[in-house]
């Protein structure tokens, strides 16, 4: 088992100790909070005081969930921005002079709270070969889809995320499969991997109703603009044209 | 260098094509046209925005969110159309013409970097201005004190790291770097010294391994900085 060794005193709580969501509760975003394996409370004083600390995009927010004595189950969210924050349990010193000390605390994690172009696409090494990638959309549910890349490339997962020729040349047309399939639907999902591509989808063309239920045209039409504006959005060819040597 | 919208906007994906091309010197700024639908789509919701010769980055963040009204900055930190519209409809502003020609200089400071890219993020000259008025108001005056058209040291070190964001750091950093009198950031605050906003970046870090940073008060953490920081924290008292 591996262990962090820290020289501060601070000890290393586990995450899975602790379950957190968000939810939204007659329109207030509100951190949901329990403790799954009490005993990892153990010897800390009871008016150690449990927060969680939120982060995402230069926004940070500190929940409050009682003391170690009295715990609590929700706080209320005020900045409601937050769609997957980096989330980490820290136990504060509520102690005299010392009073604000760490004495303890998780490694962060990520929260999902509704799709982010990172998490609405799982990244995933596997033997592809002799294809260099294969797509997996599942028919429905939680599971995103998964763009499978060729195990032999090193760290090929994080590669196929930063390699410009690569996003350039496959990232559209996984884009316009997945579409094709969402578009396939009757209306517009309201839960699902489907729900978060199409809140993507959303915050690329603002305004720009999915055509769900119209013509083959339309729906071919409207991934077209997505796919543009998915290429501009991230600068596409110009950035495999700067790996080039510029435009000429 | 003043004008109005009736309302803000986002450039289309032609539009924001085309202000690319602007800004990186291939096609003519004449060439988008503001008013055109080909171009811009309305920002619903939102008011008028009142342009003039913003002195400040703060003013100029103030005016953006005015017009913003209850829409959230923070939420739209991804909306990438509607910061790129803002920085052409402020183009004089942020790159005033100076002898014939407007000094663009590094990408991020006019094309929005990905909210989350921890390096590049804070550079935009309206988005960073924006998100800090809206989020900690006059607290972060140290960091939006000086013209739009510029991105001062100080911000990009005391933005470049995501704990930086809570209100009792901004009230710290302010009491030790910003000088109420004249309204500007402290002399020497600019530098890559001892107890400059970088080396409070690294001695941040350091104390966040022991105490929980977003827990102290401002007056706290100033307690628990080294002596090198006396200096700015003297001229403080001495004011």
């Amino acid at each position: 088992m591996r262990r962090n060794i820290r020289l501060t005193g601070r000890k290393q709580l586990a995450k899975s100790a602790f379950g957190l969501s968000l939810s939204e509760n007659d329109g207030k975003l509100v951190g949901l909070f329990s403790i799954i394996v009490p005993n990892e409370l153990d010897g800390f004083p009871s008016e150690s005081e449990i927060r969680v600390k939120l982060v995402e995009n230069k926004l940070v927010e500190v929940l409050r969930f009682g003391t170690v004595a009295s715990p609590i189950s929700s706080a209320e969210i005020k900045e409601k921005s937050f769609r997957a924050p980096s989330c980490e349990v820290r136990l504060v010193c509520r102690d005299g002079a010392a009073s604000g000390k760490l004495l303890g605390s998780t490694n962060a994690w990520t929260l999902r709270n509704g799709g982010d172009s990172d998490g609405i696409l799982l990244f995933q090494p596997s033997n592809t070969a002799p294809r260099l990638w294969k797509l997996d959309i599942p028919d429905s549910g939680d599971v995103q889809p998964i763009l499978y890349v060729d195990e032999r490339i090193p760290d090929a997962a994080l590669w196929a995320k930063s390699d410009p020729l690569f996003a350039a040349c496959v990232l559209p047309h996984v884009v316009g499969e997945i579409m094709r399939k969402v578009l396939s639907l009757p209306g517009s999902p309201e839960d699902g991997w489907e729900f978060d591509w199409i809140t993507w989808a959303y915050t690329l063309m603002p305004g720009k109703k999915p055509p769900f239920g119209g013509l083959d045209e339309e729906k071919v039409r409207w991934i077209d603009d997505l796919i543009s504006s998915f290429a501009n959005r991230h600068n596409l060819a110009d950035r495999v044209l700067a790996t080039m040597g510029g435009v000429r | 260098m003043s004008g109005e919208f009736s309302n803000l906007y986002r450039f289309t994906a032609e539009g924001l094509q085309l202000f690319n091309r602007v800004m990186t010197g291939q096609v003519a700024e004449s060439a988008l046209n503001l008013s055109s639908p080909k171009y811009v789509i309305p920002f619903e919701g939102t008011s008028k925005l009142i342009i003039s010769d913003f002195a400040t980055a703060k003013e100029m963040a103030q005016a953006i969110c005015a017009s913003l009204g209850s829409e959230s900055p923070q939420a739209l930190a991804g909306d990438i159309e509607l910061w790129s519209w803002l920085t052409f409809a402020l183009i004089d502003c942020l790159f005033p013409v100076v002898e014939g020609h407007r000094k663009i200089k590094e990408l991020h400071r006019w094309y929005p970097a990905a909210p989350n890219d921890w390096q590049k993020a804070q550079r935009h000259l309206v988005r960073m201005p924006t998100l800090l008025y809206y989020a900690f108001g006059d607290d972060a005056e140290h960091l939006i004190c000086g013209k739009p058209s510029v991105g001062p040291e100080i911000r990009e070190q005391l933005t470049a790291q995501q704990d930086m964001f809570s209100a009792n750091f901004m009230q710290a950093s302010r009491i030790l770097y910003f000088d109420e009198k004249k309204s500007a950031v402290k002399y020497g605050a600019s530098s890559k010294g001892a107890g400059t906003p970088r080396r409070l970046g690294k001695v941040r870090q350091q104390l966040d391994v022991t105490w929980d940073m977003t827990d102290l008060s401002p007056e706290r953490i100033l307690e628990l900085l080294p002596q090198e920081f006396d200096r700015f924290k003297l001229e403080e008292s001495l004011s």
